[in-house]
């Protein structure tokens, strides 16, 4: 059966067609590079990615590298694709992954791990590094996930570790003597592991002790002992995202998206991204408009949206968002911003976002009480808390969305109680303050998310609470949010379980996988796929204690499996600061002066 | 405000593409070729489209009609050449006085309906079954109606024109114009095929069908005019 009838089986075939405006369809010639940017998820959520609308465009610049996509294919095409002894193929050209040079896998998600491996099993592409050749691609993986790349080193040739609109070209720069035939594939990985931010597992070798603890990581000669994480140092110049791909399906975030600057530099512990991401660059105004000019120029999007960490943190936040709905206002694009923050709640923002749509209001408090907020580090008080509801309320609001975590280190009842009152203040508030006009009522809506410790934030030693514990919690706030205007969904503990055991993995993991997705496993971030007791066999099958990584407290000394990157920010930073969360001693955000994490020094160079 | 009828081409991968999905493409080609579009008010401004009588997924079609308001004319050269992914192609453009809504127009569609066989057909004589295909008093099939409860319909009343365009080793070429109206009722192309293949005693395994509409038609006093003429 051809790949056309096999669309006319499927539930959603535009997913697997391509051709969408500003998609490339470049002569394939022997000298062409191969590149297939490969989503370990369906189309709907891949094209909503950002990073994948940057690598596309960075790289189909390259005269040479025509850069196609990847996505899973959902359950029913995969079993169309294996009774037809099909294989996936790319969207441009509908290629199988075999005849492509580069796999390149973003990490977005530790549970889409198992997508990875279907993808290749789909290619009939070897998953283990050591049993493939130079005759088959080049497998490639970044992405946050990438910062621990451990449970699936034995899987990848080459990690890229931060951003890649710089360290790609430097990555295809080293590939073109091998595609010339010039040099061998162990030549050219021992070349690629000289770029910056390039790990290779091959060349490094974990040693564990009894206790299956990593004690020491033996490498080949000729390659750095750690891998300093690639930043574009000026986030103003240098490439720019002006056009992206249109959408043809349905996807989770169809619009312009721009971003105004990267890092964050509020400091809330729990969060890897807030380190990871270090440090703080904007891009002008000017540029950023430029973009947006182009993007939409070039896309009709009829809505667009300003990106980044802490959004409200941009220094002319105000002006921007000002100039922006006044520009596009009158061709009914509206403008959005995907995170915002109580502290930082400008009513002036909101006022003029709801001109042209009226979007729904999401806040993240985090934790129920101060004193859980100052142990994470969240800087929002409860008089922000207070002041948002009373802002928001008074303009005509009647819905908003909460989010906090459970689990976080310290917690307690106390802390899980103060959730339903910051709930219920929502409702008394809106009584108090909603115009007199307003016919409807209120709904509050508390979601809770469960706390997965991750590498390099000050919680990196901390255990995590077991499913048991978070179901308890989970029960505890269903017994006390029992206003009517309140409305609680929760975030399922057993994949938030999972998902901590590969954040802190390490190698012994890559064993699991292949069992697990062997007995079955896929799509484990979907809750429609996701069969716990199959993982739990894995783990079993194949001697593997998943506690291990969750709930076992580790020592400030222990060498942990991602200490072998570099990610700036220092050990003895966030060492620091896991004291401080301790002790409930709170860390001013970085705009106000430099609180010494490190990135400068080494990332940058010099000080702050 | 003006109208602009559109008829355009809906081929290769573009027919995967749902009523929905097609329709934000159109607005965002418009917005990408900055057509002065006129939207609809509210909250979530749209603007305002109409597509004659929808495709079902799957089906190309050699030419489909839609109308788009806008507020004031522009060339028409500009418009039929906007760009669009391969697939999709503008055949022509006007500008029209709408008395009658595009939706309410339509009473039939006309479809070549290719049926590809997992085997090679051994049966000769689909032609001639034809006419006693049609002359049936009746030919009945159960259909679930908006209020969920199922409903004999006929499908012979939906059947406006039918023939056999080819028969070759392992596949069967129908040309059938049926009913596509919203108010006096339609027959899926698809579930034609499978009525007159139940007739010919059909027992071969179909591998897939396709199919392509290839006109539309208004009824004018018992004669068909084909909506792109109007």
């Amino acid at each position: 059966m051809k790949l056309e009838a096999m669309l006319q089986k499927v539930e959603k075939p535009s997913r697997y067609i391509g051709g969408e405006l500003n998609t490339f369809n470049k002569e394939i010639t022997n000298e062409m590079i191969r590149f297939a940017f490969c989503f370990p998820d369906v189309y709907e959520v891949g094209m909503s990615y950002l990073g994948l609308q940057i690598i596309y465009s960075l790289l189909n610049k390259e005269e040479d590298v025509f850069c196609e996509r990847v996505f899973s294919p959902w359950r029913d095409m995969e079993e169309l694709i294996r009774a037809n002894n099909q294989t996936t193929v790319t969207l441009e050209t509908k290629s199988k992954l075999l005849d492509m040079d580069i796999l390149a896998f973003t990490l977005q998600y530790e549970l889409s791990y198992t997508n990875i491996l279907n993808m290749l099993d789909l290619s009939h592409i070897p998953f283990y590094s050591k049993d493939r050749s130079s005759n088959h691609p080049i497998i490639v993986a970044g992405g946050p996930c990438a910062y621990n790349p451990e449970p699936i080193a034995d899987f990848v040739d080459v990690f890229l570790i931060g951003e890649g609109e710089e360290q790609l070209i430097d990555f295809i720069e080293a590939y073109r003597p091998y595609k010339a035939g010039k040099i061998t594939k162990d030549e050219f990985l021992l070349a690629a592991a000289q770029i910056g931010g390039v790990y290779v597992p091959k060349f490094y070798e974990p040693v564990y002790n009894e206790n299956r603890i990593l004690v020491d990581v033996k490498r080949t000669e000729n390659v750095p002992e750690k891998i300093k994480k690639r930043i574009v140092r000026d986030f103003d110049k240098g490439f720019q995202l002006e056009t992206m791909i249109v959408p043809l399906a349905d996807v989770v975030h169809d619009r312009a998206v721009i971003e105004i600057f990267r890092g964050c530099t509020k400091g809330c512990r729990f969060c890897q991204a807030g380190m990871l991401y270090r440090p703080v660059r904007e891009k002008s105004p000017e540029t950023i408009k430029s973009n947006i000019e182009k993007i939409l120029e070039s896309t009709g999007f009829e809505e667009l949206s300003l990106t980044s960490l802490s959004t409200m943190d941009y220094s002319s936040i105000e002006t921007l968002v000002k100039d922006l709905v006044d520009r596009y206002e009158k061709e009914s694009i509206g403008v959005s911003l995907p995170s915002l923050r109580l502290d930082s709640f400008s009513v002036d923002v909101v006022k003029e976002i709801q001109k042209i749509r009226k979007t729904g209001l999401t806040f993240a408090p985090e934790a129920g009480t101060q004193r859980l907020r100052d142990v994470i580090n969240k800087g929002v008080s409860a008089e922000n808390i207070e002041t948002t509801f009373k802002s928001i309320f008074s303009l005509g609001w009647s819905r908003v969305k909460l989010y906090f975590m459970i689990g976080l280190p310290t917690e307690n009842f106390e802390d899980l109680e103060g959730i339903n009152d910051i709930a219920n203040l929502g409702a008394y508030i809106f009584r108090q303050v909603k115009p007199e006009d307003m016919k409807k009522s209120v709904q509050v809506t508390v979601s809770t998310s469960c706390f997965v410790p991750k590498p390099f934030t000050p919680f990196q030693w901390m255990p995590q609470n077991t499913v048991e514990e978070f179901y308890e919690k989970i029960d505890f706030l269903k017994s006390k949010l029992i206003n009517k205007k309140v409305v609680y969904n929760y975030h399922d503990p057993k994949t938030s379980v999972l998902e901590g055991v590969f954040a802190r993995g390490d190698r012994n993991l890559s064993k699991v996988l292949v069992k697990a997705f062997e007995m079955g496993a896929k799509f484990d971030g979907w809750q429609e796929y996701f069969d716990y007791k199959v993982w739990m066999e894995a783990f079993k099958a194949c001697d593997v204690d998943p506690d291990f990584y969750t709930v076992r407290e580790r020592a400030y000394d222990e060498l942990f499996p991602w200490d072998i990157i570099d990610p700036g920010v220092s050990k003895a930073y966030l060492i620091s600061e896991n004291k401080k969360a301790e002790q409930g001693v709170t860390t001013a955000d970085c705009r106000d002066g430099c609180t010494a994490c490190g990135v400068n020094v080494n990332i940058i160079g010099g000080a702050c | 405000m003006e109208t602009l009828r559109i008829v355009y081409k809906k081929q290769k991968y573009m027919k995967f593409l749902s009523h929905l999905e097609l329709m934000k493409l159109f607005e965002r080609v418009f917005r990408f070729h900055k057509l002065p579009l006129k939207f609809s008010e509210g909250f979530n401004p749209h603007p305002k489209m109409t597509f004659a009588s929808p495709l079902s997924v799957g089906f190309s079609s050699q030419s489909e009609i839609m109308e788009v308001q806008i507020n004031h004319k522009i060339d028409i050269e500009t418009i039929t050449q906007m760009q669009f992914p391969e697939g999709i192609e503008i055949l022509k453009a006007k500008y029209v006085t709408n008395e009658k809504s595009l939706m309410a127009s339509i009473d039939f569609s006309e479809y070549i309906i290719r049926i590809d066989f997992k085997s090679t057909l051994e049966f000769n004589a689909y032609e001639e079954k034809v006419e006693s295909f049609l002359n049936q008093s009746e030919v009945n099939y159960e259909k679930k109606t908006k209020k969920g409860t199922m409903k004999t319909v006929n499908a012979l009343e939906l059947i406006k024109g039918f023939s056999v365009v080819f028969k070759e080793a392992n596949e069967l070429i129908l040309r059938a114009t049926l009913a596509s109206s919203s108010s006096a009722g339609s027959l899926n192309p698809e579930l034609f095929a499978e009525l007159f293949l139940n007739f010919c005693k059909n027992e071969k395994e179909i591998d897939h069908i396709e199919v392509e509409r290839i006109n539309m038609f208004m009824d004018q006093n018992s004669s068909l005019v084909s909506l792109y003429e109007l």
